[in-house]
Formats: C-alpha cells, sequence, structure tokens
C-alpha cells in the first residue's frame, strides 16, 4: 500500500509517501516548507495559509519525485483534519481533496495529534506506551484504553511549545523558538527561583510565563535555564505520577519539543525509576511532518473505507480523545 | 551497642509498599501501632534548590493540612511525626481498598462519598490538588482521604474547579466505563454540601478550564 | 449605511474535469459561513462562476473570495 500524507496544521506544510507492508511502514519521501513569522512575532494563521498555498505544488512535486512514485500509483490519499489553525487546515484539505477528485483516490481525514502517536510508535516500536505528546499545540500525557487514546494530564493553560515561543519572542527571537531556548540555557546553571505549579497529573504554565519574562532584564541565559529545569522538571513530575497511576512500562515522547535533550534526559531519569522503558521520536520526525499523517491514514485504510469528498471537513478543535482507533 | 541493636529494629520494621511518583511509601512502626512513613525522596532530574524547596514545602503543607481538615469531619490518617528538613512524614496506617481497585458498581457509589468529602474541603476553603481514585481508601464502609502533598487553602472557584476537572479526567481516563454514572454520582454528593448555587459556579468554571487549554491550537 | 454587495468571479476555459475538481476541493469548506455571507458555484458552459453575495462587513467578503480565489489555484497548480 502507497499512502500520500498532507499536514498543514500550522507552520509546517508538508508532504509524505509511505509504503505499508503488512504492519510495517516505510517512509519513502517527507519533504517540508516551514513558514517562520518575523522575528519577535508570532503566526499569522492567514499569512501562514499564503505560505502554504504557495509552496504546495512544489512540496508535493518534490516528495512524489523522491519517492518515484506517480500519482496514479497511490493507494490513498490522508490529510491532516484537524486539530489546527482554519485557513492553514484549508490549504491541506483542498489540495488533497482536488487530487483524490482528479485521480479517483480514496481519501482520509486524519487526527493530526494521532499521527504523532503513530508515527512515534511505527519508529520506536513501543507497543502500549504512556505517550507524552509536547509542541506548540499541545502538552498532554495520554494512554491507550478501550479503543481510544484518553487523557490523562494536560496543561491547564498555555502548551509547552506555546511557553518557550513566548519567552523566546519577547527576547526577540523568531519562533520557534525551543532551540535556541535549549542553546542559552545551556551556557547557564544559575537557578533563579520560578513558579513551579503541577496540579495532580496537570501542569500550569501561565505563571512560570510571567516570571520568567521579569527576569530576563537581569540575565537571559540564566532565565532560559531556570525556566527549562522549571517547566522540564514539572512534565517530569507530571509524567510520573500519571505512569504511577497508569502502570505502564513503556513511556513515547512525541511531538516538536521532544527534540529538546533536557527534556529527554528528565524523562529517561523518570523511566528508570519506575522501571519503565523509554522511546523518544527521531529528531527528524518528532515536529510535524507529513509521514504521521500518510502512516495514520495507512493504518486507518486497513479497517474502514475512505470518506466522500463531500465530507472531508476540516475541524478545527478536533479533540483527540473523540477518535475511536478500530485498527 | 545499644544504638546498633535498635537501628536494627528500626530497619526489621521499614518495608516499601510503593514507590509513588510524590514519595516512596514505607510501612513501619510508631508508638508500638502500625505506621505509614512517606519519605519524599530527592529526585535526581530536578535542579538542587527547586528539587529541595518542593519537597520541604509540599512536606509541611501536607502535615499541616491534614490537621486543619479533622476539625470540620473529613477522615484522613493521624499524623504522627513530621521532618521537615529529611523530608519525612509518619502518618497513620489505613487498611483498606482504594476506590481504585473497588469494583465498577462500588466505585460508583462511593463517588458520591467522595463528592462529599470534596465539598466538605471545598467549604472550608481547601483545595486537594489531586483528587485521583486512588487517593480515597474505603475501609469498613468509611472514605478516607489520603495524599495532601498538593493541597492548599484557597477559596477560589476556579481552584476548586480544577480539583473538580482533575476528577472528572481521572474518570474518563481511568474509568471510561462508567464515567457518566461516576461523575453524576460525585456531583450528587458535592451539591448536598456546597449547595446549588456553589455547584452551578465551579461546574460552569470547570468547562471554562476544558475549552482553555485542551486542543487550543493557537500557537 | 451598510453595504450590500454580490460579486460574480468566472474562470473560464477549463476542462470538465478541473472544473469538477475545484468545485469538488471547495465545496466542503463552504460551510459555517458568516450569516450575511454566501457563496455559490456553477459549471457555465466552459466556465465556473462564482457567487458571493455579503451584507455589512465589506472586508469579510473581500477576505473571502480571497482565500476561495487561492484555493481555486492551488486546485489547478497540484493536478497540472
Amino acid at each position: 500500500m502507497l499512502g500520500l500524507g498532507i499536514e498543514s496544521t500550522a507552520h509546517t506544510f508538508s508532504c509524505a509517501i509511505l509504503e505499508k507492508k503488512g504492519k510495517k511502514g516505510k517512509i519513502l519521501s517527507d519533504i517540508r516548507k516551514i513558514y517562520r513569522p518575523p522575528d519577535g512575532e508570532g503566526i499569522h494563521p492567514r499569512e501562514a495559509s499564503r505560505h502554504h498555498a504557495e509552496n504546495s505544488p512544489e512540496v508535493l512535486s518534490e516528495c512524489l519525485k523522491k519517492a518515484g512514485v506517480k500519482m496514479t500509483d497511490l493507494d490513498i490519499i490522508s490529510y491532516a483534519a484537524g486539530p489546527g489553525l482554519g485557513p492553514c487546515l484549508r490549504i491541506g484539505a483542498v489540495v488533497a481533496r482536488s487530487l483524490a477528485s482528479y485521480y479517483k483516490i480514496p481519501i482520509y481525514p486524519v487526527n493530526h495529534a494521532l499521527g504523532h502517536i503513530e508515527l512515534g510508535k511505527m519508529l520506536t516500536g513501543a507497543k502500549d506506551p504512556l505517550v507524552l505528546l509536547v509542541s506548540g499545540g499541545h502538552t498532554m500525557i495520554l494512554a491507550f484504553l478501550s479503543k481510544k487514546w484518553r487523557v490523562f494530564g494536560e496543561t491547564l493553560d498555555i502548551t509547552l511549545g506555546q511557553l518557550l515561543d513566548q519567552i523566546g519572542r519577547s527576547a526577540g527571537f523568531a519562533s520557534p523558538c525551543g532551540t535556541k531556548i535549549e542553546e542559552l540555557a545551556s551556557k547557564s546553571t544559575n537557578y533563579v527561583n520560578l513558579p513551579y505549579v503541577v496540579k495532580g497529573n496537570d501542569v500550569s504554565f501561565s505563571g512560570l510565563l510571567s516570571a520568567t519574562k521579569q527576569i530576563i532584564p537581569k540575565g537571559l541565559e540564566d532565565a532560559c535555564f531556570s525556566l527549562q529545569e522549571t517547566a522540564f522538571a514539572m512534565i517530569g513530575e507530571a509524567t510520573e505520577r500519571a505512569l504511577s497511576f497508569t502502570g505502564k512500562k513503556e513511556l513515547l515522547i512525541v511531538g516538536g519539543v521532544a527534540a529538546n535533550k533536557r527534556l529527554s534526559e528528565i524523562l529517561q531519569s523518570v523511566c528508570k525509576r519506575h522501571n519503565c522503558k523509554f522511546f523518544v521520536s527521531p529528531r527528524e520526525y518528532a515536529g510535524d511532518c507529513g509521514s504521521q499523517i500518510s502512516w495514520t491514514g495507512l493504518l486507518e485504510s486497513s479497517t474502514k473505507q475512505g470518506v466522500p469528498i463531500e465530507e472531508t471537513f476540516v475541524r478545527q478543535s478536533w479533540r483527540l480523545d473523540t477518535v475511536e482507533v478500530m485498527y | 551497642m545499644s544504638f546498633k541493636l535498635r537501628f536494627k529494629l528500626v530497619y526489621k520494621l521499614l518495608k516499601l509498599l510503593k514507590k509513588g511518583a510524590e514519595a516512596d511509601i514505607y510501612l513501619t512502626l510508631w508508638d508500638g501501632k502500625k505506621a505509614i512513613l512517606k519519605i519524599r525522596q530527592k529526585k535526581d532530574y530536578r535542579n538542587e534548590i527547586l528539587d529541595k524547596r518542593i519537597r520541604m514545602q509540599r512536606t509541611v503543607r501536607e502535615s499541616e493540612i491534614i490537621s486543619d481538615i479533622k476539625s470540620f469531619g473529613v477522615r484522613s490518617p493521624l499524623v504522627y511525626f513530621v521532618d521537615p528538613k529529611k523530608c519525612e512524614i509518619y502518618i497513620q496506617y489505613v487498611d483498606g481498598t482504594s476506590v481504585k481497585d473497588l469494583s465498577n458498581p462500588k466505585i460508583i457509589k462511593t463517588c458520591e462519598e467522595i463528592g462529599k468529602i470534596v465539598g466538605l474541603l471545598h467549604k472550608n476553603g481547601i483545595m486537594h490538588g489531586d483528587l485521583t481514585t486512588s487517593n480515597f481508601i474505603v475501609q469498613k464502609g468509611k472514605v478516607f482521604v489520603i495524599d495532601f502533598g498538593l493541597a492548599q487553602r484557597t477559596d477560589k472557584t476556579e481552584d476548586h474547579a480544577i480539583d473538580l476537572r482533575l476528577f472528572k479526567e481521572i474518570l474518563n481516563s481511568a474509568h471510561a466505563h462508567i464515567m457518566e454514572k461516576a461523575w453524576i454520582s460525585f456531583l450528587k454528593g458535592y451539591k448536598k454540601i456546597v449547595g446549588i448555587s456553589r455547584h452551578n459556579r465551579v461546574l460552569i468554571q470547570v468547562s471554562v478550564i476544558e475549552s482553555r487549554g485542551r486542543y487550543a491550537n493557537v500557537v | 449605511m451598510s453595504l450590500e454587495c454580490k460579486v460574480q468571479v468566472f474562470l473560464n476555459n477549463l476542462t470538465p474535469q478541473k472544473s469538477n475538481a475545484i468545485r469538488k476541493a471547495l465545496t466542503p469548506d463552504n460551510i459555517n459561513f458568516p450569516e450575511n455571507l454566501s457563496m455559490e458555484i456553477e459549471n457555465v458552459n466552459n466556465s465556473l462562476v462564482f457567487t458571493f453575495q455579503g451584507k455589512g462587513n465589506i472586508r469579510t467578503l473581500i477576505s473571502t473570495i480571497d482565500e476561495v480565489l487561492e484555493h481555486a489555484q492551488v486546485v489547478l497548480r497540484v493536478i497540472g
């Protein structure tokens, strides 16, 4: 089975082609173009969608070329139907629908968050993990239970990605700022007290955000270091609580922030304490990409027919825990 | 000689019950009675200054709040001894079953009692902070609440709503099959204690929180 | 004074397959429009005709037309 996946929920426009043989998946190509807002500014949905519209034809043709596949070879097309920014989602959906109707290929709407999890599982070999999804759009701790991914913990306000981005932007960097903050943090070991808020399995970052902004003028490196130490330890503790509550023996981290080394280190230490296997998505596929959409579509196609084009909607706030997983 | 002997004796009576996320739980003796020793161990992954601050704060707060709630009739284990420096607490051992491990019909029934307990806490300005089904223990038909490490003194609707939302989240995830019934049962108990208007106010705030963080996708 | 406005856009010289692809690709997003705004797509001879009608805030109308035309262009570019 050959599947094309189209991702366009936020900054990234990406097309990928994967091959599925039995239960095994292989990435044949994964091409991306990432929208960068001006320094110090956040993402503007309409501007991002213009970027995606502009770049979609080249990304698609490059993706086909690299995989050595023709449109007519494809068995299915999947697109990220949500959650995400409306204008951005619509570009991905329009591309998917035009190809599906013109070439008469079955089409599958895919939940973006589910995509992160499924691709993470496929690439790492995790079987029944507790999942930590950390990105610009999500901060959630999930476990699979009777056909659905259930939320065991999450942020009560902003996501980890938003926290890092807003701090980065107030220091004048272009978002996403995670990498820049990680770099600066590694230059300091001076911890400045910051608010640490864990409520059960949940975390809250808004107090940490404003307190960190206040200490930036006293030293950016110290601020980045203290921010990472506090925020990641909160995530570590919430994860530890969920592990101990669910008794899961595997932990999988997915999402853009999964690439952060310090976060991995902390979660590895949590896993060691709980005698639990640690898995992390490879850096290249941790963030948003077409592969996550393509692979999830291929999995769905093993039990479901494609969706009629008239019903291929986009859903800006499509909750992962409403998605029934049948495969 | 006598020192050695004593050391040996204490050692023998320590038995690790659970390596929890928050603390290690040992079964021990206090004054001849079965007791729980809760040690908040140093966490290697946490920055040392931050780690020390959190462990001490929680140890002290837990012991204070457990004593407070006795005064308005919430059942929880007695605190025997607190050592803030070592982050250790000795508390009464409650021999019972965690609500998490009860049968589904019993969980639903017990949720009303849990609702009443949470109502009493909130009415008296206490937020528990970690309302999971494993933090309620049933002993001979009586429900005890444990683990006040994340508790806070607060009258804010938002904080009380966070308590309820967490409990709902746990029902939704760990007890998905009985979620609806258990939640209704919980709210019934809660409403009995706090009254209809406060109950409604807190529930509205619960939906505000739900629409806020989760699945918000503005980057 | 609120402005009532009707705008028609003609995409000419399209093969039936291409105009069908555009229609199919754009129709599912044609839901949850603001109350004072509407869009219709129809085939007339070799053309695809978009009819937009808006009342009140003209900016919403303009940005809708802008997005719809951008989408139509994406369709034509990806099916080549």
